[in-house]
C-alpha cells in the first residue's frame, strides 16, 4: 500500500466519474427497419387488415408470401387467428390423374381459432371438430401456386386450369363422424386429418355418403366461378365467406 | 439524483478538515455473480403469445416468461473509492461494468424435428431461437455504500454495508448465432424484449471482512424501482397483448467481491501538523 500526502488525483478522479457516466446513458434501444410483427401476423380483428402466409426457407429472410388474406374492416366481429395449410397426398394425386384430372396446386385451406379460446395446447389423444366461421364480409385471397412442386412447366394447359373448391363440413353438418383437427406433438393444431381430407377430395365421403364408404368420384368438386389468374406470376384471387372449403387449381381432361 | 449525491459525500469527505483518523482510499476491484434473478412478469395464456405466419403457423407463447436465472463468472472491473473515519465507519464510491448473458424461455409450436428439417437440415447450427433467445446484457453502474467495521484492534475485520446502485444499461443483443437463418423471427421477438430501462435504481446490501488493504464481501443487489419501461402497464393497460408489453418485473442478483486499496490518503496527517 503506497502512502501518498496529497489529494490532488482525487479531483481529477471525480471528474473523470462524471465523464463516465454521462457517457454511460448512451445506449439506444433496437429499431427494426425491415418488418415488424404486424406484417408477420396471422392473427386479425374486426379492424381488418392483411395476413401474409410466407414460405419457409433454410433463411426466412426471404419473404415470399405464398398466400395473402385481406380482411375489410368489420368482416370479423372477434380476434380470429388463422392457420393455413396445403395438404398434398401422393396417392391420391395419382387417384385423381386416373379420374383424368390433372393438380396444378396444393389443397389450400385455414384453419381459424377465436384468439379468446386461448389457442391452448392439446394432447394427442384430444380431438377437436372443425369450427365454421362466417365472415360479415368477404374476404380476398390471393394463392400463389406456382410454389406447388409437382407443378410441370411443360403442359400448356396450366392456363385453362380452373379453381374448385371442396366442402370441409363443420360440426354435426353432414354426420355425427366430422373433419377432426390433427395435434403435433407439441400439442398444437397441425391441419385436419389427412384421411378425412382424402375421403372429402376422392368421394369417398360426402354428405349423402358415410365416411370412407363411397367409391371414387369428383361429387364434392365445385367450380368456383368467380376468380380471377394472373398467368405472369401464377396467382389466383378469389373471394371467400368463410373457411368451409379448401381450394385446388386443377385441370379436368374430358375424354 | 444519485450522482448528485455520490458527488456532493465525495467532495465533503475529501474537502472536509474537521475530522480525526480520517482515511481516503482509492483502489480496484473485482466482483462476480454468481447467482442473477431476471423475473419477467406473468400472463394469461392468451396474452403472450406470437402468432407467426409462416408455413408452420408458429406459435411462440412466453406463458408469463418463464424465470430466467444465469450467473456470470467472469470478474468484472471496478474502481473504488473508500471514505475511512476514526476506523469504524466507511463511505464508498464505485464505478463499475459487468456483463452476462440469459435467456428468454418460451413454447414454440412446432415440432423440433419438423423445424430443424426446414431451418437446419444439416444440423450445423445451435437450435436458432427454436424454444429460447439468448440475450446479452452490458451494463456500467455506479454506487454508493455505508458500512461499519468492527474489531478496531484486529488486522482481520468484518464488516456490514449497506446502499444504493445505479445500472446504466450499455447494450442488449441477441446472441450472435442466431443473426441469420431465423432472423425476421428473431428480430420481432427480441425488439419485444427490449424494454429494459436504461437507468434501473437498486439498493445492496451485505457483509464482509477486510484485512489490511484487502477486502472481501458478500452483498446481494435489489432493484427498487420499475425496470421495465411499459412496467405500468401491466397494472393499468386494458389491452397488453399486442404492444408494449412489459417484460422484466425484477431483477436482482447475489455478488462475491474482492478489493484492493491502491492509493491511501491521510487525511488527518495534514490537519494535524497544523
Amino acid at each position: 500500500m503506497k502512502i501518498i500526502k496529497h489529494n490532488t488525483y482525487s479531483k481529477y478522479l471525480i471528474l473523470l466519474i462524471i465523464l463516465i457516466l454521462t457517457i454511460s446513458a448512451c445506449y439506444q434501444y433496437p429499431e427494426l427497419d425491415d418488418i415488424q410483427y404486424e406484417d408477420y401476423r396471422r392473427i386479425i380483428g374486426p379492424e381488418g387488415g392483411i395476413i401474409n402466409f410466407y414460405k419457409n426457407y433454410e433463411n426466412d429472410s426471404i419473404k415470399d408470401v405464398l398466400v395473402k388474406m385481406e380482411f375489410p374492416e368489420d368482416a370479423l366481429d372477434d380476434f380470429i387467428v388463422f392457420n393455413m395449410y396445403e395438404f398434398f397426398d401422393e396417392p391420391t394425386h395419382h387417384e385423381l390423374d386416373n379420374m383424368s384430372l390433372e393438380q396444378y396446386s396444393y389443397f389450400l385451406y385455414f384453419v381459424p381459432f377465436y384468439e379468446s379460446d386461448g389457442y391452448n395446447e392439446h394432447s394427442q389423444g384430444d380431438t377437436n371438430q372443425h369450427i365454421s366461421i362466417n365472415f360479415n364480409l368477404p374476404v380476398t385471397v390471393t394463392y400463389n401456386f406456382s410454389k406447388y412442386e409437382y407443378y410441370v412447366e411443360e403442359i400448356n394447359n396450366i392456363d385453362i386450369a380452373k379453381l374448385y373448391r371442396i366442402k370441409i363440413p363443420a360440426e354435426n353438418e353432414w354426420e355425427m363422424n366430422n373433419v377432426w383437427i390433427r395435434w403435433n406433438l407439441q400439442g398444437y393444431p397441425d391441419g385436419y386429418s389427412d384421411i378425412d381430407l382424402i375421403y372429402l377430395i376422392t368421394g369417398k365421403w360426402t354428405e349423402s355418403i358415410s365416411w370412407g364408404t363411397g367409391e371414387l368420384s369428383l361429387s364434392n368438386w365445385e367450380e368456383v366461378t368467380e376468380y380471377t389468374y394472373n398467368n405472369i406470376d401464377q396467382t389466383v384471387v378469389f373471394d371467400i365467406n368463410n373457411t368451409d372449403y379448401m381450394y385446388v387449381m386443377a385441370y379436368f381432361m374430358e375424354i | 439524483m444519485l450522482k448528485r449525491i455520490l458527488l456532493f459525500t465525495v467532495s465533503i469527505l475529501i474537502f472536509s478538515n474537521s475530522l480525526y483518523s480520517q482515511f481516503l482510499h482509492i483502489g480496484l476491484k473485482s466482483f462476480i455473480t454468481p447467482k442473477i434473478f431476471m423475473g419477467f412478469f406473468e400472463y394469461d395464456a392468451t396474452d403472450y403469445v406470437y402468432y407467426f405466419s409462416n408455413e408452420y403457423n408458429e406459435t411462440i407463447r412466453f406463458s408469463g416468461l418463464e424465470e430466467s436465472e444465469a450467473n456470470s463468472y467472469t470478474p468484472f472491473p471496478d474502481l473504488y473509492i473508500r471514505y475511512n473515519n476514526k476506523n469504524h465507519l466507511f463511505f464508498q464510491a464505485e464505478l463499475f461494468a459487468t456483463w452476462f448473458t440469459n435467456e428468454a424461455k418460451y413454447k414454440n409450436s412446432v415440432d423440433f424435428p419438423e423445424y430443424i428439417r426446414v431451418f437446419n437440415p444439416v444440423d450445423d447450427r445451435e437450435n436458432l431461437g427454436y424454444n429460447t433467445l439468448k440475450m446479452e446484457w452490458v451494463f456500467t453502474g455506479n454506487s454508493l455504500s455505508a458500512g461499519f467495521l468492527f474489531l478496531k484492534s484486529k488486522a482481520l475485520r468484518p464488516y456490514i454495508f449497506a446502499g444504493g446502485t445505479t445500472l446504466y444499461l450499455m447494450k442488449l443483443d441477441q446472441g450472435k448465432f442466431y443473426d441469420d437463418e431465423r432472423q425476421l423471427r428473431n428480430d420481432i421477438i427480441f425488439s419485444n424484449l427490449s424494454t429494459f430501462k436504461k437507468t434501473t435504481i437498486f439498493i445492496h446490501g451485505g457483509l464482509g471482512f477486510q484485512y489490511k488493504a484487502l477486502s472481501f464481501d458478500i452483498y446481494y443487489r435489489n432493484n427498487i424501482a420499475d425496470a421495465d419501461i411499459y412496467a405500468n402497464n401491466y397494472f393499468d393497460a386494458e389491452d397488453i397483448s399486442l404492444t408494449n408489453r412489459p417484460n422484466y418485473d425484477y431483477f436482482d442478483s447475489i455478488n462475491i467481491s474482492i478489493s484492493l486499496n491502491i492509493f491511501s490518503f491521510n487525511l488527518s496527517k495534514n490537519h494535524l501538523k497544523e
